[in-house]
């Protein structure tokens, strides 16, 4: 007989909740699990972090600037202090802060979706937890979908929180609301663009992730990826001195992107952005092709 | 089919029911035509490798679809969408292999997965603590159970399969890779869930004895179709009844007086007398007659049954082509 003296069976009294959505206990599962590993998250986010203390800072500078708040330096109203603000209102614009802290930052944040991304499935088929998952009531898309916003959750945390962050100080720091009367676009601008970003790379590293035995192969896959790809185009832009090659790496694509819908023509790279669409639209729904088959897989191997 | 201990398709309120089911990887067909009603309570699976079981197990969860027939399992159609889904509240199953959530602890696991099914989070999360506590996962629980034994992992994984209390658990290989100390305490869980928890249980194992000690039905696959199948009672108890005697005394002068009887008694290991059993309905009365009028004691009287070893053996060869000697 079973040993259970003072450990008995008991039956379970509450009520199972059929319509439960099994992707939201998924992710939420994954997120606290990867929030776990403190160290990781410090240093990962750290970069991001002081760069958006650096960009807020310019930011408030050219608000502060522009009302007549001015450096001791400058002696308070004086030519001097009209020619910094007028310099400032001209040179600093926040939509272009942002764009700035996208490519500064990118690498950092692309760190972040390979820490992050990289064992989500490798790691899940080493461990044999699709056979723990599978058993239960999950669909295969209710799986992915998991993985994705657990993914999609920090991904956003390094993109999309930063320009917030950007766009609130210029909002507080501006004369009279002006930012939001006058470059309010800007804010529905950087949701975009970073909801945009992150599902983009989100599902191309789980894609990596989906094809990978492993969280290190599946870590060296996606720097090979995302680094060799845009080193590639960067080169064949400098040999053949055409711009246009940029569009080979998905970063490239981004670049043109952001320049789109922030409206900063200045960014200099003037292919139709429809192409730069079609690239990303492409490389997702590949993604998506590979994590689909690769998890009926996964399924069937349970 | 017309050994009746082959037929197994009347059974009432069959928690299972297979009808005709086929499957085929490519060439190789893993499962053919087959066809049986699983009763309530513990039942084992057994089979050689390649005989269907994890097959049949993939097509019981719904992982796999088949090319023919049709399953109903806990009253869901695994074929349909739905029906899986429900079919997967109402199952607990415990895989073969390893298996864990990476990054997690053992309490965790069990409520993520008890979430997953579609407990509430604190429903999920006391019910993981219960059905750890019975297991036997206490402090360790709290540990990342990448870091768990062998024995600890097997529990874990039995802990999960009953976060949902489900009444049908799929067992496949419980005692796998366990310590006799570690597969002593798993069979008690099994059997406990089995006899006193009221749990129907599809245990699937290559090892003879853990079917033997936990369950009272028995399904013997080979090559994809049902070779055997009944309860473990009916198919071990032996056609001739025979008891095994064990003699204090003049063991040779009891012997005779069997012979005087009528009784074609044998040599049984360990000194004992084998007595066939003509189905007189006093014949044991009459042994004890017999021993005293011989002036011996009889110590001990043990039926005779053929173990589920021999019952294993007979049933894969008792068609042509059977794996006979596995």
């Amino acid at each position: 007989m079973a040993r259970t003296d003072t450990e008995i069976y008991r039956r379970f009294r509450g009520t199972l909740h059929p319509g439960a959505p099994g992707f939201l206990a998924l992710s939420r599962a994954g997120i606290a699990t990867e929030a776990k590993k403190k160290l990781p998250l410090l240093i990962l986010y750290a970069p991001p972090a002081i760069a958006t203390v650096i960009f807020s800072f310019v930011v408030y500078l050219r608000f502060s600037l522009q009302a007549g708040v001015t450096p001791a330096a400058l002696g308070g109203p004086s030519p001097a202090a009209v020619i910094a603000a007028s310099f400032a209102r001209t040179l600093i614009q926040v939509r272009e802060q942002i764009v700035l802290f996208h490519l500064a930052m990118s690498a950092f944040t692309l760190l972040v979706i390979a820490w992050f991304g990289a064992g989500l499935i490798a790691e899940d088929r080493r461990a044999g937890a699709q056979l723990l998952y599978f058993s239960r009531p999950l669909t295969r898309f209710s799986y992915l979908f998991a993985k994705f916003l657990t993914l999609f959750f920090f991904a956003l945390l390094a993109v999309l929180a930063p320009g917030l962050v950007i766009c609130t100080v210029a909002t507080l720091a501006s004369p009279e609301w002006s930012f939001l009367k006058e470059e309010g676009r800007v804010v529905p601008a950087t949701i975009l663009f970073a909801i945009l970003w992150a599902g983009v790379w989100s599902s191309v590293m789980l894609a990596i992730s989906s094809l990978s035995s492993r969280k290190t192969f599946a870590l060296v896959a996606s720097f090979a990826v995302f680094m060799i790809t845009g080193a590639i185009s960067v080169l064949v832009m400098h040999l053949e001195k055409d711009e246009r090659f940029l569009m080979l790496s998905l970063q490239g694509n981004f670049q043109r992107i952001a320049g789109w819908i922030f409206g900063m023509p200045r960014m200099g790279l003037e292919w139709d952005v429809r192409w730069s669409f079609a690239w990303i639209a492409a490389a997702t729904a590949i993604a998506w092709a590979i994590l689909v088959d690769r998890v009926r897989h996964l399924e069937a191997a349970t | 089919m017309s050994d009746p201990r082959v037929e197994y398709a009347i059974v009432e309120n069959p928690i299972v029911r297979i009808q005709g089911l086929e499957k085929s990887y490519g060439r190789v067909r893993a499962l053919t035509s087959l066809s049986l009603a699983l009763a309530p309570g513990p039942t084992g699976l057994l089979g050689p490798n390649g005989s269907g079981k994890t097959t049949l197990l993939k097509l019981l969860l719904g992982l796999l679809r088949p090319d023919a027939g049709r399953a109903e399992i806990a009253g869901c159609d695994p074929a349909s969408a739905r029906g899986r889904l429900a079919l997967r509240r109402a199952v607990g199953y415990m895989p073969e292999g390893d298996c864990l959530i990476p990054g997690m602890t053992g309490v965790e696991i069990v409520s993520t997965l008890g979430c997953l099914t579609g407990l509430a989070r604190d429903d999920a999360l006391s019910r993981s603590h219960e059905v750890l506590d019975y297991v036997g996962i206490y402090e360790v629980r709290y540990r990342l159970a990448d870091e768990y034994s062998a024995g600890t992992k097997q529990r874990l994984k039995l802990a999960q399969a009953l976060v949902h209390d489900p009444g049908l658990l799929l067992l496949d290989e419980p005692t796998s890779g366990l310590d006799p100390k570690g597969r002593r305490h798993m069979l008690d869980l099994v059997h406990d869930l089995g006899h006193r928890q009221g749990k129907s249980l599809l245990v699937c194992s290559h090892l003879l004895p853990d079917v033997e000690r936990t369950c009272r039905n028995v399904i013997v696959l080979r090559r994809g179709t049902v070779a055997l199948a009944g309860s473990i009672e009916e198919l071990t108890r032996v056609e001739e009844r025979r008891v095994r005697v064990e003699v204090g005394g003049d063991r040779e002068g009891f012997a005779r007086a069997l012979s005087g009887s009528g009784y074609a008694w044998t040599e049984e290991p360990g000194g004992r007398i084998g007595v066939p059993l003509d189905g007189r309905a006093q014949d044991v009365d009459e042994l004890f007659a017999l021993a005293a009028a011989a002036g011996v004691s009889l110590r001990s009287i043990e039926e005779v049954r053929c173990s589920l070893e021999e019952v294993f053996v007979a049933g894969l060869a008792a068609e042509p082509g059977g794996e006979e000697g596995r």
